[in-house]
């Protein structure tokens, strides 16, 4: 169910476009911020509330990559493994991430904690690496800056 | 949003040039069609006369003179003077590249086969395998486009590393398979579903060299709400997509092109065969009627009606309590000995409106001529409520298919167009595309009124009256209206007002109405208000039914008071169906001509069937008919073509085949039999020669162009208007069903139409049940008319509030499940007040 | 060299607030135009000043904006390009989350140039920080009658939202960025019809860069002489370079068009990280062809750039030293083109995975003979047949990277080992 707070938000997201249509990323973030994931039901609700049919959210929820149609992690670590991410370490600090907490690219913790992703360019190539968790940038990492991040999440 | 392909009509002709040769073509066709038009072959797999450009598969680049690079044919437009190269040696370098490409992903490991040459003559058995690895192994061998293409374009070699997807096959959905390994990822299927047939069932799914397609959360199509129409399957140029049943029948013979044998539309199909077997059937390009699409039952039913284990192809007397296969000659004596001598009212004929043109003339002539009697009716009637005299002249207007693509406004009555008449809600959709405005005036909601610019959601029964408003409103203007002409209809004044503005300045206005909507419109107010709009400029219309040939049964004198022509019959002691239903009459012998409107033998001394499949109860004579693929033959359709039913079995009589006949032959053998005068026909084409000389205005060989009757009949007093409900009852709607043809509802043997369960159950709103308590699935208990019905409820979301709706067949033969029912199916348009309650099952 | 003038207000603090806009002479550019001049005038000066678009295709401004059909009745749509998804490109963040309204002075003066009453900045998903700090901005600029109704009494509507993308690369490209923010999977329109004319819901459309719309106020307040003289002919103003990789000082420089690359990486960035050898510098995103330590006299406008045989793109300049992997970084960048491929048209779909996994097995030591020669038959298999240039993005580094260091690429497939220390850690 769609709480009314939420309704709001999404009737001013409305607001903003002469098509409904085009609520539809900013709808699903919202959504995904509230309920960790993009489930068929909430794809369904999605659905009626853009007034299309499920298969038009679906395909949109499968195309974008910050769109998660699994269940994920209390946090989402994305870890960048593009060029300049590489370049200067990036390769390590996802090696560190994977031997610490002993999952790879797309698996979650045991304990629903952590998911691991590698993600392509997160635009922050002259603060490399990068580790995205949730919405926030962490940038410049070390195995030492990295190790005091986890801690402070767990 | 990409651009819509471009239909130039009465476009200016303008001169191009093709590989340097001269060539003209319509202006605003696209370079490929330019190139199609004057026989250049470019080659594509993404591309479809019907569906925007997409320019996915990169096979129709070409150059132009002038343009930068490698334009695609399927997206540029032609222009005057333009010089179009079509195939270079770059162009086939590069078209033979990306090829590879497709193949790297695509199992072809035939390809490099070095057997291949030898494989097509001795490897007959493998194909049948569960997973396609090359062409030898694949269902489309012989038929893929990408096979062709492969070949044309001599490409022999994959220099890339293969892969192989790995999907699984899905095989879970009726009528079609699945294999997403062999999928080339041009999109026409989806394209096809969301553009052409509105249906929202397919989509790409992920993205990149991920993309895959299928409907939304990995769901079956009959649970993301498949139509079936099976149009995905038809444009899908490799093996990805195929039709269950034909699967490894591999290339046809042959196709022979006919009229779909499942309703009044008369579709044009493409029959496929095989060893002198109909393998499958395909649409045909006819822009007058379908345009290359069909419905579930066109597209996927006809191999099973046709084919079913249980039909019935030998003749068949009952001798005592047994039943004997005998010989033509047998049969026919034993029914002619019953039909001699006979008093009127000692016989009725009841015939199917499935039957052709040939076989309803010939057996009225045979009831009149041979028994000297008008005892022939049949269930068409049920088809044409108000009376033959209404629907003669309902056939006198501008009735047309084709019309609803161009229009400019569309009032659509009581229609979903997803398993019946989908081929009316493709035009409407074409309509749409073009900017029509469309009102629907429905009781349910349906796939039709969630695109409507208006949808009139009137009560139950109501759409007829509602019209009638419409109508009256739309030629006194607001002004002039009579201000509650639509009270009690359940629709609000002023949406009625903002539906009639919408399409009052319109200059082409269609009018479609379903039987559904027909069948509860116990006034005639459906037909009164079509019969107003007569007089309105560019307005057309299309009064629906599912019957075949109804039209043709009405024209040709298959209903007792009306001879070939709407000539008026003598009424002398002529029985009818109505009369035996309601116990008015019993006649001696009842004949059944592919009809079988009763759940029990009816209390006659002898009955006979004719048919191609038995009926439901025991009779004394069965008289195995041919299929409407075993005999030729002509169907009129609603808007009066006459249209040919092509044979395209040609069975010799066997222990396996039978010895069936076609209808009007039987007709004239037993005429013989009887040593009667008249009846005697070489073929089905004397028998249309003959009509044509009977019935003015009929052809004398197949001709497509629509007819308008020329009315003689009088319109009969109608019956009282429908009233609205009482407030605390529900309404029963007994909608006819689609899923007949002749005395077999094809749900019994279709086995996919059985699984989507279409017809089946009582159907309430899933609010209507929640406020009775019960789940879909659990039985409840309609009372009416003080006797209590039990049945299986079925959650609908479309139907009416506070209604519950039953289908009505026209025909029990294999339904047997449905008996307790009887009571709730009505014919007379009126509408009861029911209650109903429910009990959860255990 | 350096010249800060998109940049004069970053590093200050509260930089990405009104206040701190105003008190460095923000909003007199949009008051003076609104006051002063006829949108005809505005596109007028944009395209005196020589404005070249700063995405990455180097379009005049004021030619795209001129393509706007007249008169057709129908709305006129603005999108900010904000998608900033090149790999080595991290300048329109910079504006965005420091002064993000210039930005949107930049879009509103567009807006009233073109004629549009509606635009959207379509910022990438992943920049949710800077979506924060434009949202902030957007409030505060209609709070102060900058935006919205009756722009600062001119009786001009200027309305500006902030759309959010999901993480698509391809969302960059103009056609799947309206796609996209029309709420449909962002695959790329057939062209024509372009943007201009048929473009979000139907209508007339300019998509334009968040730095190129930057530079406007400044083109407006200063005059597009003095825009045109910063840099060479046909290259007129400043422009952000994003440094990356293996430099001293990586991050976000502001330079004249024309600086010779030795100059930004030596002078601004310090030079090469520890001492190291140059071994290779991609000039403008990882987009575009890699070039060689011979290369960096290279001075970066379009022309010079594209003399050398790459690009000047997105000014997103990645560096490489001598230990680098030419291999290993193809493979890389290869990847990253495979992953964002829409998935449309069979070149790109079916090419890129191909060469990143050919690229993949030589870099692991399992090359064979032939390949090197299959990736450069998949490169022109890809390029110019692709439905959008993400084809030819993907072709152009891959074959740059095998023309300019052969002799890495063979040694791999014939040794089964790297012939550079490494380079990735």
């Amino acid at each position: 169910m769609i709480s009314d707070a939420t309704r709001a938000r999404i009737n001013e997201l409305f607001e903003r476009y002469p098509d409904r249509r085009s609520a539809m990323i900013p709808l699903l973030l919202l959504l995904q911020e509230e309920r960790g994931w993009l489930s068929p039901e909430t794809m369904r609700e999605a659905g009626e509330v853009l007034d299309l049919p499920p298969v038009r959210i679906y395909e949109v929820a499968t195309f974008y990559t910050m769109l998660r149609t699994r269940p994920c992690g209390k946090y989402l670590l994305q870890v960048c493994r593009n060029l300049s991410c590489s370049l200067v370490g990036g390769e390590g600090v996802l090696r560190h991430i994977e031997k610490r907490l002993g999952i790879h690219d797309g698996q979650t913790t045991p304990d629903g904690c952590f998911t691991l992703m590698t993600v392509e360019c997160l635009g922050s190539c002259g603060t490399g690496p990068v580790v995205q968790v949730n919405g926030d940038y962490h940038e410049n990492l070390d195995v030492a800056k990295l190790d005091k991040l986890l801690d402070s999440l767990t | 949003m990409s651009p819509k392909p471009i239909r130039a009509k009465n476009a200016r002709t303008i001169a191009i040039q093709l590989d340097h040769r001269a060539a003209s073509c319509p202006e605003g066709v696209t370079v490929l069609r330019a190139a199609e038009l004057n026989g250049v072959f470019i080659p594509s797999l993404c591309s479809h006369k019907d569906l925007s450009p997409f320019g996915g598969c990169r096979l129709c680049m070409v150059e132009i003179d002038g343009m930068r690079g490698y334009p695609l044919a399927c997206s540029t437009v032609v222009q005057d003077g333009m010089s179009v190269l079509t195939e270079t040696t770059a162009i086939r370098e590069m078209r033979r590249d990306i090829l590879e490409l497709m193949l790297s992903e695509h199992p072809s490991s035939c390809l490099i086969c070095t057997e291949q040459a030898e494989c097509r003559e001795n490897q007959y058995t493998i194909r049948k395998s569960g997973v396609s690895t090359g062409c030898r192994t694949c269902p489309k061998d012989g038929q893929c486009e990408l096979q062709s293409l492969v070949e044309k374009l001599g490409v022999s070699e994959i220099r890339h590393p293969v892969y192989y997807r790995g999907y699984e096959a899905e095989h879970d959905d009726p009528f079609f398979d699945r294999d997403y390994n062999l999928c080339i990822l041009c999109g026409r299927c989806v394209r096809m579903c969301q553009e052409v047939r509105g249906a929202s069932v397919l989509a790409f799914m992920n993205r990149g060299p991920k993309t895959q397609i299928g409907p939304a959360f990995g769901r079956s199509h009959v649970e993301a709400g498949c139509e079936f129409c099976g149009a995905c399957v038809s444009v899908c140029p490799t093996g990805a997509l195929v039709d269950k049943a034909s699967k490894w029948d591999g290339k046809p013979d042959g196709a022979e092109i006919s009229t779909c044998p499942f309703c009044a539309l008369g579709c044009q199909v493409e029959l496929h065969h095989k060893n002198g077997r109909l393998s499958k059937v395909h649409p045909h390009l006819d822009h007058e009627i379908n345009d290359g699409q069909l419905c579930v039952r066109g597209r996927f039913c006809l191999p099973e009606t046709t084919h079913h284990h249980e039909r019935a192809r030998k003749p068949v007397l009952k001798r005592g309590r047994y039943f004997r296969e005998v010989d033509w000659p047998e049969a026919l004596e034993d029914v002619a000995s019953r039909l001699r001598g006979l008093e009127a009212g000692d016989f009725l004929m009841l015939i199917s409106p499935d039957l052709t043109n040939e076989s309803l003339y010939t057996a009225q002539k045979f009831v009149r001529s041979v028994l000297r009697t008008n005892s022939i009716d049949s269930t068409a009637r049920w088809a044409l409520p108000g009376g033959t005299g209404v629907w003669s002249r309902l056939f006198s207007l501008p009735i047309s298919i084709e019309a609803l693509a161009h229009a400019d406004a569309i009032i659509a009555v009581g229609l979903d167009s997803r398993f019946y008449f989908s081929v009316a809600g493709v035009q409407i959709r074409r309509a749409l595309r073009e900017g029509a405005v469309l009102v629907t005036i429905d009781s349910r909601d349906s796939n039709l009124a969630r695109v409507a610019d208006h949808w009139l959601r009137s009560a139950p029964g109501m759409e007829g009256r509602v019209l009638r408003a419409m109508v009256e409103r739309l030629f006194s203007g607001d002004a002039g209206a009579a201000p509650h002409a639509a009270a009690g209809c359940g629709i609000e004044e002023v949406s009625l007002a903002k539906a009639v503005r919408s399409i009052a300045s319109c200059r082409s206005l269609a009018v479609v109405v379903s039987p559904s909507a027909f069948a509860v419109d116990p006034g005639g107010e459906l037909a009164e208000a079509l019969f107003r709009l007569e007089g309105r400029e560019q307005t057309t219309f299309l009064p629906l039914m599912h019957g075949t040939n109804t039209r043709g049964a009405l024209e040709l004198g298959a209903l007792g008071e009306l001879l070939p022509g709407f000539e008026k019959a003598d009424d002398a002691a002529r029985v009818s169906l109505a009369d035996v239903l309601e116990g008015r009459a019993r006649p001696k012998v009842l004949y059944l001509v592919g009809e079988a409107p009763f759940f029990e033998r009816p209390p006659c001394e002898y009955v006979i069937a004719q048919d191609i499949y038995l009926p439901p109860f025991e009779v004394d004579a069965f008289l195995p008919a041919a299929s409407f693929v075993e005999a030729e033959g002509t169907l009129t359709n609603v808007e009066g073509r006459v249209q040919r039913s092509a044979a395209v079995e040609h069975l010799p009589d066997g222990a396996r085949t039978g010895r069936v006949r076609p209808d009007w032959m039987i007709f004239s053998m037993l005429a013989e039999t009887l040593s009667a005068d008249g009846l005697h026909f070489a073929n089905a084409g004397e028998v249309l020669c003959e009509i044509s000389r009977r019935v003015a205005g009929f052809p004398a060989s197949g001709d497509r162009r629509p007819r308008r009757t020329s009315p003689t009949v009088d319109i009969l007093p109608r019956g009282a208007g429908a009233h609205p409900p009482a407030d605390s009852a529900r309404r029963l709607i007994a909608e006819p069903g689609g899923f007949r043809h002749r005395g077999i509802d094809l749900s019994h043997v279709v086995e996919g139409l059985s699984e989507l369960r279409l017809e089946e159950g009582l159907r309430l709103h899933p609010d209507d049940l929640e406020e009775l308590g019960v789940k879909d699935g659990d039985r409840i208990v309609v009372h009416v008319d003080g006797m209590n019905v039990t049945g299986t409820a079925r959650a609908d979301a479309d139907c009416a509030p506070r209604s519950v709706t039953v289908h009505r067949p026209h025909a029990y033969g294999g339904l047997a499940h449905r008996q307790g029912l009887q009571c709730l199916y009505r014919f007379d348009g009126r509408l009861l007040n029911v209650t109903v309650s429910g009990h959860r099952n255990s | 060299m350096e010249e800060r003038v998109l940049t004069r207000n970053i590093g200050r603090p509260g930089s990405e607030t009104l206040k701190a806009y105003r008190d460095s002479g923000g909003y007199t550019a949009l008051s003076r135009a609104l006051k002063e001049m006829s949108p005809e005038d505005v596109a007028e000066r944009v395209t005196r000043s020589g404005l070249r678009g700063r995405g990455g295709a180097g379009f005049p401004t004021g030619k795209k904006w001129s393509f706007i059909p007249k008169g057709t009745g129908k709305q006129i749509y603005l999108c900010v390009n904000a998608d900033e998804s090149e790999p080595g490109t991290f300048k329109d963040r910079l504006l965005i989350e420091k002064d993000p309204h210039m930005v949107v002075e930049g879009t509103a003066l567009a807006a009233y140039a073109i004629g549009c009453r509606r635009a959207y900045i379509y910022i990438r998903g992943e920049f949710v920080h800077g979506a924060r700090v434009l949202e902030g901005a957007l409030r505060e600029a209609r709070a102060a009658g900058f935006l919205g109704r009756d722009v600062l009494g001119s009786g001009v509507d200027i309305e500006i939202h902030v759309h959010r993308g999901a993480g698509a690369y391809i969302c960059g490209e103009e056609t799947a960025l309206i796609e996209s923010l029309e709420g449909k999977r962002g695959h790329p329109r057939l062209k024509p019809p372009f943007p201009a004319v048929v473009g979000l819901y139907g209508c007339p459309t300019v998509v334009n860069n968040v730095e190129t719309l930057a530079c406007v106020p400044h083109i407006i307040e200063r005059g597009p002489e003095w825009f045109a003289s910063l840099g060479p002919p046909n290259n007129g103003g400043t422009k952000l370079f994003s440094v990356s990789g293996h430099v001293s000082r990586p991050g976000v420089y502001e330079v004249r068009m024309g600086t010779p690359l030795r100059a930004l990486l030596d002078e601004q960035c310090g030079g090469v990280a520890g001492g190291r050898r140059l071994k290779a510098v991609i000039p403008g995103g990882s987009s575009v062809p890699v070039l060689t330590a011979d290369d960096i006299d290279v001075a970066l406008d379009f022309e010079s750039v594209a003399a050398k045989g790459s690009m000047l793109g997105s000014g997103g300049v990645i560096v490489m030293d001598e230990r680098t992997c030419m291999v290993k970084a193809g493979a890389v960048v290869a990847r990253f083109y495979a992953h964002e491929s829409c998935g449309q048209c069979t070149p790109c779909r079916e090419g890129t995975p191909w060469m990143e996994r050919v690229l993949w097995r030589i870099e692991r030591g399992e090359g064979q003979s032939g390949d090197l020669e299959l990736l450069l038959s998949m490169c022109v298999n890809i390029f110019g047949r692709c439905l959008c240039p993400l084809g030819d993005a993907a072709a152009m580094p891959v074959r740059s990277y095998i023309q300019r260091f052969r002799d890495e690429f063979e040694y791999h497939i014939r040794e089964r080992r790297c012939l550079a220390a490494g380079g990735f850690s």
